[in-house]
This record gives C-alpha cells, structure tokens and sequence, in this order.
C-alpha cells in the first residue's frame, strides 16, 4: 500500500513529462545545432573563418553569422534573434541599461585583441600624426593637411555611426568623450565603405580596424608608432582595444561550445592569427 | 485499489501538464488558446513568397481556423506595414537597415540563399569580381579574353522574367539596369544548367539548389559557393530572408515565425531548396 502511494507522484510527473513533450509537436522550441552571431564588421571576418572551420569539423551544425555593427550585435542578443554579439569594443551604458530593464545579464568573452588603424590615401604623403592631431582633427580644430605636415588641401574626416563599436572605440580613445565630430565628417554605416571613401579620395583620413588594412589605403603611425603584431603584443601601441563575444548568462550549451572552440589556440585562434589580429593567450598587459 | 491510483495519478499529470502547457504558449486541441483575429497577414518580399506559402500552408494544418494571407509588395513596404500595424509580419530578403532595427522590431533569419554565376566544366574562369559579373550580366564584357579567358565571345544565358534566381539577381547585382542585349533566355534554372553544360563560351546564373557536376561555379571576389560560406555570408551573392515582428501583432505572428524557425518549418525550407539557418 505505502509502496504504491509513493509511486503515484514519481508516476504522475513521468506521464506529465510524456504528455508535456508529446504535444510540443509541432513548431517546437529551434533545435539546438544552431547559434547565430551577429554585430561588428571589424569581427565579422575572423567569425566567419571560425563558423566555417566548426561547421567543416560539426558537419550537423548550423552556425550563422551577420554583421550590422557592434550596437545591432548587442541588440539581437537582448531581443533575443541572435544568440552571440560581436562588439569590439565594450557595450554602451544604454546597451547594459536597456539589458537590466529586461532582466539580462550578459556574459562576456575577449577572443582576440586589435587596434584601431587611422588610414589615409596612399598619395598622401602624411606618414605619422600624434594623438594630439588626431584628436584635432577629428573636432575639426585642424582642418588643413599643411598643419600636420601635409599638402595644403582640407582634410575630408571619415568616420563611422554611432552604432559602429569602432566608432565607439575611436570617441573612447581618441577624440574623448566630450569631444564632438567636426559636422562635416563623411559617416558611413559600414567600414567597409569608410575604407573605400579613403581609398578614392586623396585628403581623406579615416580610422580602421588593423585585421581590414588593405592595399589600397595606408596606415599612419601614431605617436611615432605602428600596429603591427609586435607593438600590440607589448602594449606599444596606443589604440589597442579587445574583440568580444557577448551571450546572455541563459546561453544553451551548443553556443557555449562553439565560444569554446572559438578560444581555442588551436582552433578558433589559429583563424585570429590568420586574420591578422593578436590572440587572446598572446596579448602580454601594457603597464598602466 | 490498483486501478483507482492509475486513475489519480493521471489526472494529477493532466493538470500538471494543463498548467505547463499554457504557460508555455504551446496549442494543443484541449485548451485552444484565444486568437486575437483567425487571419494572419504576411507581405513583403517576392522572392520570399514561395518559402511564406510553403510554410503557411503546413502552419495553417496545425492551427485549422487561422487563415494565413501573404502577399508581395516588396521587402521595404512589407516592413513599413508591419510598423503601420497593418500587417502582422513582413516577410524580407534583406537585413533590417539599422535606422530601421528600433526597440520594438525583432527581425528572424529563417533562411539563406544564393545564386552562383556558372560556366562550362572546361572553361578555366576560376574567379570573377562582383563588379565584373556585373559588367558581364550587362553587356559590357562580352569577350572572356577580358577576364583572363581566350578571346570569344561571352554566350550570356539569362532566365525568364517571373524567374525567382532572375529577381534575386537582379536585387543583387543588377542596381536596376538591364542585362545586356545579347543573351539567350531559357525558361528554367534546369535548362539554363543544360545550356551552359552544352555550350564551352556559356556563362549563366543558377540557385544554389540547382547546382550540379554538369556545370561550374565561379569563386565571386575569391569565395566559392557552398552551404558554408552561404551560412557564414561571406559569399558575396547571398540572400538572407527574415520575418519582421513589429511591436506585439499578436500571438499568431509570434507562432508562426516559431513555426518558421523549428525544426519542421525549416526541412520545409530546406526542401524548397534553401539552406536550413536552425
């Protein structure tokens, strides 16, 4: 008798469980051999070398991968359409305010670590600026070539929207926080379109993620000093800044695996090198 | 004895599973939930519309009584009648624009695809640039010797008007100009591929779906076509599709682009040729 009354709740939940998955059918909850990324175009590349290589490795998995700027990454996390944010850069305090509001809490993983390259025509003899200059340039305090050096010819200023994480990250380390943007800069929504606007027109200066340099566009220095691997890697360089993947802290298991072979050195950071960006094991801190 | 406890325990997990059941939205014919209307309204892109009907006409078996309208229209009007309230979900062959992507729309990827740009197996072309497809499509390349090739003529194939893989090209590549005068028109992606097979100076467009050993596809800007790089989109010629939820349109619209995304909604799309993105 006791034997038997101890059985029914067990009983009860076992059919429940049955009946309850039973009539998930049909348009269940999405299967889980798919992760969605999406936001910054400065990640965009290495995320798509790495959904690639894990998708050639899990050939049942489906991983899908947008771009749209670091700020829309961060919105497809918290409306829920996306399962991973690319941001380069940190999220805003409204990004984090309007993620409170609905009770997300993100967690966050640094994949690899870049700088922000200033870049102008390659006819521009212009080789070097500080941060001084730049800061000037970019609040239209200077305005002409010939006051860093260059050709008497108005600088044309390229930057990107506020929604880019790399405009972000140049505001945060260049310009300051109080600092505006001369009103006459170019914005464009995609770097890609930046790069190109610097690479036709001969007075323009623009800013770029180190991993998008191309030919047809030449980096400056910055206080005397490159981005290259080495000058990241010891913490020289000035406008280094991290590559992250953001997730809330509910991210189903499937999503934290393929973050984990995106953090592994001899997965996902073999396609950060090749990209051209420092991986995360490699970083040595600059001294404060 | 025995069977009273049978009894019991499955009237405790009927009302155990009652109460998960609603408060996890799910529909089953014993507690049929309020619908808010018994139509559901989709429009917005064209070439979206085989994939909508495919699904509608499965979602609709599973919800009898809902009838689930879609339209074309185009993706952007789609998207602006979404916003009006005047249709409950925009069906869209792009991605939201960011000064469209506000805090009250929710945009689903729920398929990709894409076109290659195909030639004969022996023709030794192994990568065009978008830019020259373009000039190809167009007329204003008709030589292969400019593209690297010997020097003959380009044999352009071009499908029919009303053709799906012709409009996404035309989205794509075409910025509104017509293709150039001199081409041939074939009726289907099926007798397109047999034409560029048959024909050494062919170049033509397929669907992905339609691709197969008798033709070749061409690396675009220096990627090749394959679910991989559709997936990842970075192949260039690559359609992304997405049902657009504005503000709350009401528990219909919320299940269907669910239906869309799960398992069964997309063999459905993976039936129709596209790749599976869930």
């Amino acid at each position: 008798m006791k034997m038997k009354k101890r059985l029914l709740f067990p009983l009860s939940a076992c059919i429940a469980i049955f009946l309850i998955t039973a009539s998930a059918w049909p348009g269940k909850a999405p299967v889980s051999n798919s992760v969605h990324l999406r936001g910054s175009g400065a990640i965009l590349p290495i995320a798509q070398a790495v959904a690639e290589a894990y998708m050639k490795e899990h050939p049942d998995r489906i991983i899908t991968v947008t771009g749209g700027g670091s700020a829309r990454g961060i919105k497809a996390v918290v409306d829920g359409t996306a399962n991973i944010g690319m941001v380069s850069s940190n999220i805003t305090g409204e990004a984090s305010k309007q993620a409170r509001e609905r009770g997300i809490i993100f967690n966050k993983y640094t994949v690899a670590y870049d700088a922000l390259v200033p870049v102008v025509n390659p006819r521009n003899p212009v080789s070097n600026l500080s941060m001084e200059q730049l800061k000037k340039i970019y609040s239209g305090e200077v305005a002409n070539w010939k006051q860093v050096g260059g050709r008497d010819a108005p600088i044309v200023v390229v930057s990107l929207d506020v929604t880019s994480g790399s405009f972000e990250g140049w505001k945060n380390m260049v310009m300051g926080r109080e600092s505006v943007l001369i009103p006459t800069a170019c914005v464009f929504y995609q770097i890609v379109d930046a790069r190109r606007h610097v690479a036709e027109n001969i007075n323009a200066i623009g800013y770029i993620a180190l991993i998008l340099l191309d030919g047809k566009i030449k980096a400056v220095s910055v206080n005397g000093i490159d981005a290259n691997k080495q000058t990241l890697q010891r913490g020289a360089y000035p406008l280094t800044r991290t590559l992250n993947l953001y997730t809330t802290n509910a991210a189903p298991e499937n999503v934290i695996n393929f973050i984990k072979y995106f953090l592994d050195p001899e997965k996902g950071q073999q396609h950060v090198q090749k990209a051209g960006a420092i991986p995360v094991g490699q970083f040595i801190q600059p001294e404060e | 004895m025995r069977g009273k406890e049978l009894i019991t325990a499955m009237i405790i997990s009927a009302v155990i599973s009652c109460l998960a059941l609603m408060t996890s939205g799910c529909s089953i014919t014993l507690l049929k939930p309020e619908y808010r209307d018994n139509a559901l309204l989709i429009a917005g892109s064209t070439t979206a519309i085989p994939y909508t009907r495919a699904l509608a006409d499965e979602f609709m078996k599973y919800n009898p009584g809902l009838m689930v309208s879609h339209n074309g229209g185009g993706s952007t009007p789609g998207l602006i009648a979404a916003k009006k309230g005047a249709i409950d979900v925009a069906a869209m062959s792009r991605d939201l624009k960011k000064n469209e992507d506000d805090e009250h729309t929710r945009g689903y990827l729920f398929a990709r695809d894409g076109v290659a740009i195909v030639v004969h197996p022996e023709n030794p072309l192994e990568n065009l640039t978008e830019n020259q497809v373009r000039d190809i499509l167009q007329g204003r390349i008709s030589n292969w010797g400019t593209v690297g090739g010997k020097n003959s003529p380009i044999k352009l194939v071009c499908l029919a008007e009303g053709s799906i893989t012709r409009k996404m090209i035309e989205d794509m590549v075409m910025k509104g100009e017509r293709f150039g005068k001199n081409h041939v028109t074939m009726e289907s992606d099926t007798q397109a591929a047999g034409f560029v097979a048959a024909n050494p100076d062919a170049l033509g467009y397929l669907h992905l779906s339609e691709l197969s050993p008798q033709v070749r596809a061409v690396c675009i800007n220096g990627v090749e076509i394959s679910k991989l790089t559709v997936l990842s989109e970075r192949y260039p010629l690559t359609r992304s599709f997405y049902y657009v939820i504005y503000s709350e349109p009401g528990p219909n619209a919320e299940k269907f682009v669910k239906f869309a995304c799960s398992e069964q909604g997309q063999k459905i799309i993976e039936k129709m040729g596209a790749v599976p993105v869930y």
